[in-house]
């Protein structure tokens, strides 16, 4: 009897290793320079530092 | 093997992985949760809920990319064998950890809300057309839902009626989902995250099962490609009986793909697939044990003759015809119907007699 996934297996990950490495790579480029969890305290700091103008 | 059926096929050495890896689970998330609060920024109040959605899910990823080295680290040394006799028990426990990573996540995002929240997973957030914004959460849900269909269809009883073929390629779908989770990462907490660690040990776990599956789906493409050049038609020359080890075999790989396992045994030489019927285990890894070939993986066996299981279970694999022709193991190409008895081919003594002299001196 055959291993009919050896190949698959294979061609599988050729596919998808360099896809995802490259995706992941690209997106984790493009997070927010301010991360959401920071927003809090970041509008906080924007409050406090303009305060005297509004 | 296969005769009776049970719920969860546990034995002595099943319970006591199960209940070592359930007590290394608990400690992680004990020792990430206590971190956690005690190292959270001043000013920020540190909340134990979050900290547990996000401990179990590091817990689920760090388990499933183990999981996911098993099988290559087991291809590359026989030293790594051994954990591959409870990788599905391993890979059932990693989606319910998971699914817990998930469940917590569900109530404590969408719990709240008017909408379903089934249904606000999908619409709370609709910017799918944002890289920082996009809702990750669809990601790790459809990872979710290849490995609950994994660990559903893990049982025996699976396997069987589905064929260990279908059931392998139905298994191969844990790769997309590992894709999917890392992804769910990159666009989840990635996003959040300001240290470089995070992205630096999610790469390394990425990479490192990228690696070894390609390094080792290289390898087994080599040695396939190794028989490009024999005819299809005609005896295949394997080997001299002298290059098989007693109570081992050696794996010739064929024409078409397949690949047989031609084993030593009792100054014989018989040939079988090298495929077990149970998950498609190398057999020509394994050796003879009580007159028996014996699967690396899981133990299951076959006589060496006729392929047959011995009593009470009753799995047959196919044989192959042999012949030793001037010093030289020779097989039929043309594999026989499954448990199709075969002449097994004596060893001439003076050969016999050098591989004794061999393994003496060795």
């Amino acid at each position: 009897m055959k291993r009919p996934h050896r190949r698959v297996h294979l061609l599988v990950w050729l596919a998808l290793a360099p896809a995802t490495a490259l995706a992941g790579f690209y997106f984790w480029t493009q997070r927010p320079a301010t991360p959401y969890s920071d927003l809090p305290s970041a509008i906080e700091t924007i409050d406090a530092a303009t305060e005297g103008e509004r | 093997m296969g005769h009776q059926y049970q719920a969860v096929q546990w034995n002595r050495n099943k319970i006591v992985y199960d209940l070592y890896v359930l007590a290394a689970v608990a400690l992680f998330i004990a020792v990430f949760v206590i971190i956690g609060l005690q190292t959270h920024p001043s000013g920020h109040e540190a909340d134990p809920v979050v900290l547990m959605i996000r401990a179990l899910g590091v817990t689920a990823f760090a388990m499933l990319t183990g999981l996911l080295t098993i099988g290559p680290l087991a291809r590359l040394s026989p030293r790594f064998r051994p954990m591959l006799y409870n990788r599905r028990h391993l890979g059932v426990m990693t989606f319910f950890i998971g699914a817990a990573h998930f469940g917590l996540a569900l109530l404590w995002y969408h719990g709240g809300g008017p909408l379903n929240p089934f249904v606000s997973i999908f619409v709370s957030n609709p910017l799918y057309g944002s890289i920082p914004g996009f809702p990750f959460e669809v990601l790790g849900l459809g990872a979710l839902l290849i490995l609950f269909v994994m660990a559903a269809t893990s049982h025996d009883f699976w396997l069987n009626n589905l064929s260990a073929p279908v059931w392998k390629a139905l298994h191969m779908l844990v790769y997309p989902a590992y894709a999917l989770l890392v992804l769910h990462i990159v666009l989840g907490a990635l996003m959040t995250e300001k240290s470089i660690v995070y992205p630096i040990v999610t790469a390394f776990a990425f990479g490192g099962v990228a690696g070894l599956h390609l390094v080792t789906g290289l390898r087994e493409w080599g040695a396939d490609s190794g028989m490009k050049g024999l005819k299809a038609k005609g005896w295949i020359d394997v080997c001299a009986p002298d290059d098989i080890a007693d109570m081992r075999a050696v794996i010739a790989p064929l024409p078409k793909g397949d690949r047989v396992a031609v084993f030593r045994y009792d100054g014989k030489i018989s040939a079988v697939t090298n495929a077990c019927r149970h998950q498609n285990g190398p057999l020509g890894e394994g050796r003879v044990v009580d007159g028996c070939i014996t699967c690396p993986w899981h133990g299951w066996q076959y006589r060496p003759d006729d392929g047959v299981s011995p009593p009470p279970f009753t799995e047959k694999i196919s044989t192959y015809n042999v012949r030793i022709e001037e010093g030289r193991v020779l097989i039929d190409p043309k594999p026989n119907a499954p448990g199709t008895k075969t002449e097994p081919a004596v060893i001439p003594p003076a050969a016999a007699s050098a591989a004794s002299a061999g393994e003496a001196t060795s």
